[in-house]
C-alpha cells in the first residue's frame, strides 16, 4: 500500500539539496559534536552497527507490518458489519443521531452481532493502530535506556487517550 | 453509503495521485453532494486519514526514511493540537467550520500550484537541542552511494508549527501533510524523502488524537465512516500502486482549479 505522500517527492531530492550535503563538515565537526553529545548513537560518520537505532527500527518495521495487518482486518470487519446492517434494514447513511460510544454499547451489539457494533470496533481497532505504535516506540525508547524520548511516548499516551474521554464534555 | 464508498474510493485515488490525502476531497464531497452534515463529515474523514497513514507506515519504516525521533518529538505538540481542534470543531457553529475548510483548500490549492522545491529553504544552522536530542538521521543512498547523515534544525519552531498543524488537522479532519512536510524539509532541513515518510507516522497519531474527541463526542457514525474509511483506503492504494507513475502537470493544474472551486463553494455554503 502507498500512502498518498510517497508521490509527492518528485523532481529528485538529491539535486536541489547538493549544496547541504557540500556544508555539512562545517555544520558538524565531528570533535564538538560527539563532545556536546556523548550518548548519541553513531557518530557523524562511519558505520552505524548495531546501534540502538537500527534495532529500534528493526522491532519498528515488524510492528508496522503487524499494525498494517490491523488495518487489512479492520478494512474486512467493516464491509462484514456495513452487509450486517443493510440486510437487518438498517437505514443507510445513518440518519439518526449516533450517540457518544460506550464499551457496554460495543459489547452488547457485538453479542448480537450488530452491524453497526461491528463496523465500530473495527474503527477502534483503527485508531488503537497509531496508540499502539506510539506504546511500543516507548518501551522500545526506555528499554535503550533513551530517557527523554520513552517519557515523550508516554506524554503521548495520555493526550491521545485523554481524547477519549474530552468530547463527552463537549456533546 | 453505496455512493459515500464509491465517492471516497475516487477521493483516494485522486488524493494520491496528486499527493494529498483524501481527507480533502472526502468532507467536501459528503456534505455538499451528499448532504452529510459537516460534524460527521469531519468524523468520517479523520478515521480514513488514521486508515491510509497506518497502511503506509510500513513501507516507510522499511526503507528507513522515516525518522522516529523527530516523529515523536514533534507527536506531542501535533497530538494536543489535534485534541485541541476536535474540541473547538464541537464548539464551533458548523458554518464556521464549513469557512475555516474552504480557506484551508484555498490555501492548499494556492501552496501547490507553487513549484515546491529547496529554493525556499532555509539556511542550516547547527541547531544544539536537536543534537542533544540525537535527532540527526540518514537518508539511504541510491545505487551503492553510502548513505547521507543529515542535521536537523530549528527543533523549536517545528514543534511550534506542528502544534498549528494538529489543530488544523483536528479541526476540518485531515491529515495536514500539506504543513507537515514542508515544515520538516523547508524549515527543520530534513531532505524531502524523510520529511514525507516522518509526516506520514505522525499523522496517524494527531488523527488518532483528534479521532477519540469525535468518536466520545458522538460524531462518527459507523455507517458513514466505515464505508468512508474502507473508501480512501482502497483508492489510495490503487492510486499509488497502479496510477502512481502517471504523475502529469496537467492533472495537477486541472486539481487546483476544482479545489479552488469546491472552495468557494464551501465558504459560500459557511455563508448561507
Amino acid at each position: 500500500m502507498s500512502g498518498s505522500g510517497e508521490l509527492r517527492e518528485p523532481r529528485g531530492f538529491d539535486g536541489p539539496r547538493g549544496p547541504v550535503e557540500s556544508t555539512a563538515p562545517d555544520a558538524l565537526p565531528p570533535g564538538p559534536a560527539e563532545h556536546a553529545a556523548p550518548p548519541a548513537p553513531g557518530g557523524s560518520q562511519g558505520p552505524r552497527a548495531a546501534s540502538a537505532e537500527s534495532v529500534l527500527a528493526g522491532v519498528e518495521l515488524t510492528l508496522a507490518r503487524l499494525f498494517r495487518a490491523g488495518v487489512v482486518v479492520s478494512l474486512a470487519l467493516i464491509v462484514v458489519g456495513v452487509i450486517v446492517a443493510l440486510r437487518r434494514g438498517v437505514e443507510p447513511m445513518g440518519t439518526g443521531d449516533p450517540a457518544p460510544l460506550s464499551f457496554r454499547q460495543l459489547a452488547d451489539g457485538l453479542r448480537t452481532l450488530d452491524g453497526e457494533a461491528i463496523v465500530d470496533a473495527a474503527l477502534l481497532l483503527l485508531v488503537a493502530i497509531p496508540v499502539l505504535r506510539v506504546a511500543a516506540a516507548g518501551i522500545l525508547f526506555a528499554r535503550s535506556r533513551d530517557r527523554i524520548f520513552a517519557l515523550l511516548a508516554l506524554l503521548v499516551l495520555v493526550i491521545l487517550l485523554g481524547s477519549f474521554v474530552v468530547g463527552r464534555f463537549g456533546a | 453509503m453505496l455512493v459515500a464508498f464509491v465517492a471516497s474510493i475516487a477521493a483516494g485515488v485522486l488524493g494520491a495521485l496528486v499527493g494529498l490525502g483524501g481527507g480533502i476531497i472526502v468532507v467536501p464531497a459528503l456534505t455538499l453532494f451528499l448532504g452529510v452534515e459537516i460534524r460527521y463529515a469531519i468524523g468520517a474523514s479523520i478515521i480514513s486519514v488514521i486508515a491510509t497513514s497506518s497502511a503506509a507506515s510500513a513501507r516507510y519504516i522499511r526503507d528507513g526514511l522515516a525518522n522516529l525521533r523527530v516523529g515523536m518529538l514533534l507527536e506531542p505538540s501535533t497530538a494536543i493540537g489535534g485534541v485541541l481542534g476536535g474540541v473547538l470543531a464541537g464548539l464551533l457553529d458548523p458554518r464556521w467550520l464549513y469557512l475555516c475548510f474552504g480557506s484551508m483548500m484555498a490555501l492548499t490549492a494556492l501552496a501547490m500550484s507553487r513549484q515546491r522545491d529547496a529554493d525556499g529553504a532555509l539556511p542550516l544552522h547547527p541547531d544544539p537541542l536537536a543534537r542533544k536530542l540525537g535527532l540527526h538521521g540518514t537518508v539511504p543512498g541510491a545505487r551503492g552511494v553510502p548513505p547521507r547523515v543529515y542535521e536537523v534544525v530549528r527543533v523549536r519552531t517545528g514543534m511550534s508549527i506542528a502544534f498549528g498543524a494538529g489543530i488544523m488537522s483536528g479541526l476540518l479532519g485531515v491529515g495536514g501533510g500539506i504543513v507537515k512536510v514542508p515544515t520538516m524539509s523547508l524549515i527543520m532541513g530534513m531532505p524531502l524523502k524523510a520529511a514525507t515518510a516522518t509526516s506520514t507516522l505522525m499523522i496517524g497519531v494527531t488523527a488518532a488524537a483528534s479521532a477519540g474527541v469525535y468518536i466520545s463526542r458522538g460524531d462518527v457514525d459507523p455507517l458513514i465512516a466505515g464505508p468512508v474509511a474502507a473508501g480512501v483506503l482502497v483508492g489510495a492504494s490503487f492510486g499509488g500502486s497502479v496510477l502512481g507513475r502517471t504523475r502529469s502537470g496537467l492533472l495537477r493544474a486541472i486539481f487546483i482549479i476544482v479545489l479552488l472551486v469546491i472552495a468557494l463553494r464551501m465558504v459560500m455554503r459557511g455563508f448561507a
